[in-house]
């Protein structure tokens, strides 16, 4: 007698071993946080193209401008020796660069001599290269800089990418931004909600047990939103509420 | 009148051939026993078949007690295990999930008690129960059922039809900023009308339908009912047993 009792009780402990509640839905706990972000973007550096002509065209004395974010702009003027006058238009609130150059010069040897002279004075502020009659600058720095100008010569200076510089907004309360949570150690997300008009969030009806909650945020180098941003949590007793840290997020 | 009511309840035991809800198909077996001059004991199994979606909607075994030693009243327990399909396998790799139910009431034969030596039944049955469930939340349910079953005498068979209605102490729960909230309310009627068959001594056949009118979010539905009954003991008058089943005999 004394045998089957104990075969009964161990029966009834399995069977109810097997309704052993786990993390998942069908509770009466919650998990809740907040969700703040910034608006972000990154900025483009500038890219300057500029088309030189023939030394025939360039009269003594024609000049281009190129400027730099930090105010510290330069003319460039272009010097005939066959010429006794002074050529230099002699700017005031810009450095000048004399650029000695023939009427029987190529466009590509004026390409040359224009490269060079800015390499000279602008090699921290651009990086350059040359294909033929083209010079190609592009700034080191993402950031605005004033645009270049042909003035009185008949140079092609086009900005190819217009310089911006990178931006972090305010951190405020993300509104509508979706949430996700994960039972235990899963991979994939069972539930989801959206954040509140002030940020919040929360997950109701849920199990004692482990938890995964995690947001989704810009990623600095693609620029997607592909960075996770995820925290373990667990409901330790019935009827709590589970506070989440912050998720500061990028967007 | 007796014939009305069992006219009325083989109409109801067909109408679901025409019905636009889900249909579900309920089978079960159980085997009585009757203990000394007061007890009962019933143990059984049930199917629940999804006849739309041809699947297998919840599987159980149960047992039950009832004790009349109280004149007219009997006192009621019940434990059931079922399971059924396992509806986030995702969480434990579980095809089924299962669940606990344990039941306490009473029965009361109103007109055996106004009415002497009466073989007509007119029943009132109260039940508290308690389930916990895998993936849902617990669910504290009051039943209380009406059963008017007429004694044809010399037939085999008996109609019967009755009316339950549900009530969850935990209906809804929600949270307001740190507070959980919990509130209780009507959960369902449920609707039943059927024939009662006995075979012989031991054996007994009950077919009926019940028509299970839900008071919240849940589709309304149709099911029929088919249960087979084997008594161990048949010379002993056995009093009501299984008392959680949509039929009642006896």
């Amino acid at each position: 007698m004394k045998k089957k009792n104990q075969i009964c009780l161990v029966a009834a402990t399995l069977l109810f071993a097997s309704c052993e509640k786990m993390a998942g839905p069908g509770g009466s706990s919650m998990i809740r946080g907040f969700v703040e972000g910034s608006n972000t973007s990154t900025g483009k550096n500038e890219k300057i193209e500029i088309t030189v002509t023939r030394g025939i065209e360039l009269e003594h004395g024609d000049y281009f401008v190129l400027n730099q974010a930090n105010g510290q702009n330069y003319y460039f003027w272009f010097n005939n020796a066959a010429w006794v006058s002074n050529g230099d238009p002699q700017l005031t609130g810009r450095a000048g660069v004399a650029i000695d150059y023939t009427y029987n010069d190529a466009d590509t040897t004026i390409a040359r001599k224009v490269e060079e002279a800015i390499d000279n004075v602008l090699s921290q502020s651009f990086s350059s290269t040359r294909n033929g009659d083209m010079v190609f600058l592009s700034a080191m720095n993402n950031e605005t800089i004033p645009d270049p100008d042909d003035i009185t010569t008949a140079f092609s200076i086009d900005v190819a990418q217009q310089g911006a510089p990178d931006f972090t907004g305010a951190v405020l309360p993300m509104s509508n931004e979706r949430v996700y949570l994960i039972y235990g150690d899963g991979k994939y997300y069972n539930e989801s909600a959206r954040t509140g008009a002030l940020g919040d969030f929360q997950f109701d009806n849920l199990q004692v047990g482990d938890y995964q909650v995690y947001v989704m945020s810009k990623d600095s180098i693609s620029g997607e939103m592909t960075h996770q941003i995820i925290q373990k949590i667990s409901i330790t007793a019935e009827e709590s509420i589970t506070e989440t840290q912050t998720f500061s997020i990028e967007h | 009148m007796r014939i009305i009511i069992g006219f009325l309840a083989l109409i109801f035991c067909f109408a679901n051939a025409h019905a636009q809800q889900p249909l579900l198909l309920w089978t079960s077996a159980s085997a009585q026993f009757k203990a000394g001059k007061n007890w009962d004991f019933e143990c059984g199994i049930q199917n629940r078949w999804d006849m739309v979606n041809q699947v297998v909607a919840q599987q159980s075994f149960s047992g039950d007690i009832a004790f009349g030693g109280i004149k007219k009243i009997d006192l009621l327990a019940n434990y059931r295990w079922s399971r059924f399909p396992n509806t986030h396998s995702e969480i434990n790799q579980a095809q089924w999930a299962s669940a606990h139910r344990v039941g306490i009431g009473a029965e009361w034969k109103i007109l055996k008690t106004l009415i002497k030596n009466s073989e007509d039944q007119l029943n009132y049955r109260v039940l508290l129960q308690s389930e916990t469930t895998l993936f849902k939340r617990d669910k504290n349910i009051l039943r209380q059922r009406l059963l008017l079953k007429p004694d044809l005498k010399g037939k085999k068979w008996s109609p019967f039809v009755s009316a339950e209605f549900f009530y969850r102490f935990n209906a809804n729960q929600y949270w307001i900023d740190d507070q959980l909230i919990v509130q209780g309310a009507a959960r369902e009627w449920r609707w039943t009308g059927g024939i009662s068959y006995k075979i012989n001594e031991r054996n007994k056949l009950q077919l009926s339908t019940s028509y299970r009118d839900f008071q919240n979010s849940k589709t309304d539905y149709w099911l029929a009912n088919l249960d087979y009954r084997f008594n161990i003991n048949p010379k002993k008058k056995l009093k009501s047993a299984n008392p959680t089943a949509p039929n009642e005999h006896q």
